[in-house]
């Protein structure tokens, strides 16, 4: 009987291997090389040179404005900050690694922002950027609130940073978490293009099991779509996680009222990454898999979500007040893709969701 | 019996260590919040931080005694009740080998496995022998028999023998190996690999029992559990099962291991022949242990709809690697006072691994409504009602509606009987 089922193992060894040459064969051929390389070389590094330029030309337009606080230096500085906003949102799903190791997410858009706590650090001029309770009170939303601050006119602001009594230290404060910023993402960039791309894509992190660089786009992908973008952005301000009760306040471009379109943006780079533009992306793996009912269906969801953000008009936290269905349904649509990618299209990818790499059996 | 003493307490203190090593006490069980807790052992809870470190230690400090045989039967009894109390915290860490691990600690205690190249021989002045009797090394060969013939009975369903799946989406994913991998992209290799392991889990425990094809039946098990191990991340089970299975050989290969240690570590050999008297308690126990394993495992024949689906009887029934299963769960509370509504952010409670495990199950979809709906009696809900949205996905098909959306989970009571409100498994 063993040799029985032996001499079957052996056969269907053989038979498989030579089935090799035969095209017809029917197998699920994944291109795990060319996925890692377009994602990594043409979506994820570009994204992050384009951060770390558009952070610097802020850094020095902070610069231009606080050595001369104009109404003028004040607008293009606000311009900048929201060129800089817009590709931020093209690395804030790509968390892992470098951007793990420096905690940029911490670093650069934790919303809302503590006010209070900015008030107090320039009022003390003493503060620890890296501290944990300082993490909502720097990175774009702090910028933010120092150029743009509550019914303030741009004379009113500029006053702050020239006659009131705190202006060196608010100007200091601004270069600081300006700069802390800009050195972050440079230390992300600098990771990727000195190790971490060769690491993210070497055949050691081929496969799909916890801590392959397939798993950790989409794990860090899937967490951040739930928590920064379908919730940060869209669920906790619409008031879904507070019974209703709309906070407008924590949208996350409050202080220049753009966040619908950094929305788009954002949501835009997310279908990106799942399609790997015109080169291989998740859509792949699911086509060898023989899926492309679940292409078709990720890619109508995508846009869905797109076309409900689209009926919503800036500034967001206004419309929140006047139309809370519109955005409302911007959310319902986002909850639906969380079902696809955390369901079927997991399952189908042979990734687990879980960051902790525990046994199974 | 000696050899399998040995090699179990070191393979459980490598596996404690193993386990701490990795930060997954504070992971499973020190950073999540709530815990799923086993219907009849909701008093289980975790221990604090501390709490949790020292019962690892002393998990520890008893797999190494059980292998030095150092106070064997203190070692035994400590290293069964602390092994299943950890595993009875949280559900979410089940695992068909953790249960594997408390059913061959909870036989160990009656073991006379202290009584050759042992401590308590040498220091406690244990009455040494070179025999003992049959049932001690058989109920072991029993347990392990079970273990590999019930997940092969388990193997035989449509899915598995006619649609090769799960393997069919597991193993492509792995086809970047070395050697093997260029072979796994081929549905063909899923096909030969699941009725290769349907027939090896149904018969290997026969052929060990064969004295002539006991060698090649070996091969097998060593091979099986190697490609196991490579293609999937089933940490220690493997080693335990290829490690364990050594009990099938005969006496006389035994013999030459532990003389070998005793050898190697100048121990004395005794060749004294006491006779081990088996009392009538330990044997009803011992009956009462065989019939529930025999048993315990087909409750599932008592509960209507897809076993796969309902997981009504599933954990418990060596059924293993047989299914890949997600699920997302979106619960909403409304309070019927004010109609007030919230929907959870689940990741505000569940560590992800958690929910992932959560939702695919009903009984902890279940357990967990229930801490919502006391979370939210204390945010102000006088009336709290919880509903879900979830769906699920099995072996590939597209993912469908897992729960009743329109039951309200408080009204459930955890139990044994059937779960109605679980939305019957589409027929394709």
């Amino acid at each position: 009987m063993t040799k029985y089922i032996f001499k079957i193992s052996i056969l269907g060894l053989g038979l498989s291997m030579a089935c090799n040459d035969n095209t017809s064969m029917r197998n699920v051929d994944l291109d795990e090389s060319a996925f890692l390389i377009n994602i990594g070389s043409n979506i994820i590094v570009p994204a992050y040179e384009d951060l770390v330029s558009e952070v610097e030309t802020l850094h020095a337009s902070v610069g231009t404005f606080t050595e001369s606080p104009t109404v003028i230096n004040l607008s293009s500085l606000r311009t900048q900050l929201k060129a800089a906003r817009l590709s931020w949102q093209a690395v804030n799903m790509l968390g892992f690694g470098p951007a793990a190791d420096v905690s940029l997410t911490a670093q650069a858009n934790i919303f809302p922002v503590d006010k209070n706590q900015i008030e107090k650090n320039i009022e003390s001029a003493t503060y620890d950027l890296g501290s944990l309770s300082n993490n909502d009170a720097k990175g774009f939303p702090g910028i933010a609130f120092l150029i743009y601050g509550d019914d303030k006119t741009d004379e009113q602001i500029i006053e702050l940073f020239t006659t009131d009594a705190n202006a060196q230290n608010r100007i200091q404060y601004l270069k600081d978490i300006s700069a802390n910023m800009e050195s972050s993402a440079k230390a992300v960039l600098q990771a990727w293009e000195s190790e971490y791309l060769v690491q993210f894509t070497a055949s050691s992190s081929y496969g799909s099991s916890v801590g392959s660089s397939a798993s950790q786009l989409f794990n860090t992908m899937v967490q951040t779509y739930e928590r920064q973008t379908r919730d940060g952005k869209i669920a906790i301000p619409v008031g879904v996680r507070t019974n209703g009760e709309i906070i407008p306040t924590s949208t996350e471009a409050y202080y220049g009222g753009y966040s619908a379109e950094l929305a788009i943006a954002n949501i835009q780079q997310y279908r990106s990454i799942f399609t790997g533009n015109t080169a291989a992306g998740f859509d792949d793996y699911l086509i060898a898999h023989g899926r492309e009912d679940l292409v078709a269906e990720a890619i109508e969801n995508f846009d869905a979500v797109l076309a409900k953000l689209a009926l919503v008009s800036d500034p967001l936290s206004d419309h929140i007040i006047n139309d809370q269905a519109a955005v409302e349904a911007v959310f319902i649509a986002m909850q639906e893709l969380v079902n696809l990618l955390k369901t079927d299209i997991a399952s189908q990818l042979s990734i687990e969701i879980t960051f902790t790499d525990t046994d199974g059996d | 019996m000696i050899t399998f003493r040995v090699l179990f307490g070191l393979m459980m203190a490598f596996s404690v260590a193993r386990f701490t090593l990795n930060g997954w006490i504070d992971e499973l069980y020190i950073s999540p919040q709530f815990h799923f807790s086993y219907y009849g052992f909701e008093w289980v809870e975790a221990l604090p931080a501390k709490g949790m470190y020292v019962m690892f230690s002393l998990l520890f400090v008893s797999a190494l005694l059980i292998a030095s045989g150092y106070l064997y039967r203190v070692a035994t009894v400590l290293f069964f009740v602390l092994f299943t109390y950890v595993e009875l915290i949280d559900k979410t860490t089940y695992l068909n080998h953790y249960y594997f691990i408390s059913l061959i600690a909870f036989l160990m205690i009656f073991l006379p496995a202290n009584r050759r190249f042992a401590l308590d021989v040498l220091l406690r002045g244990v009455s040494p022998t070179s025999t003992v009797p049959a049932w001690t090394i058989n109920i072991i060969r029993f347990q392990l028999f079970i273990v590999y013939f019930y997940a092969g009975l388990a193997k035989l369903n449509a899915d598995w023998l006619l649609h090769a799946q799960p393997l069919k989406i597991w193993l492509p994913s792995e086809s970047h190996l070395p050697l093997i991998g260029p072979l796994l992209k081929y549905e063909i290799t899923a096909y030969i690999f699941s009725w290769a392991g349907a027939a090896f889990d149904m018969l290997v425990p026969f052929f060990l029992l064969s004295k002539k094809i006991r060698p090649l039946a070996y091969f097998f098990v060593i091979v099986f559990h190697g490609l196991t191990a490579i293609l999937f991340p089933i940490g220690m089970f493997p080693f335990i099962m290829t490690l364990s299975a050594l009990i099938f050989f005969s006496a006389t290969f035994h013999e030459r291991i532990v003389s070998g240690l005793e050898k190697l570590f100048r121990a004395p050999t005794y060749l004294t022949n006491i006779t081990i008297k088996t009392n009538k308690l330990k044997a009803g126990v011992l009956v009462i242990f065989c019939v529930f394993n025999l048993l315990f495992p087909w409750r599932y024949l008592l509960y209507p709809g897809n076993l796969f689906w309902t997981e009504e009887g599933y954990r418990f029934s060596w059924r293993v690697m047989l299914m890949e299963k997600m699920g997302n769960t979106t619960f909403k509370i409304t309070d019927r006072q004010t109609n007030r509504t919230a929907i959870v952010a689940n990741y505000e409670y569940l560590t992800p691994l958690q929910e992932r495990e959560m939702s695919t199950q009903p009984d902890m979809i279940l357990q967990f409504a229930h801490f919502l709906a006391e979370e939210y009696k204390e945010k102000g809900f006088s009336k709290p009602e919880v509903t879900v949205d979830c769906k699920v996905t099995l072996n590939g098909k597209k993912s469908q509606v897992f729960i009743d959306p329109n039951a309200n989970l408080t009204e459930i009571k955890e139990g044994w009987s059937h779960k109605d409100w679980i939305k019957p498994y589409p027929k394709n």
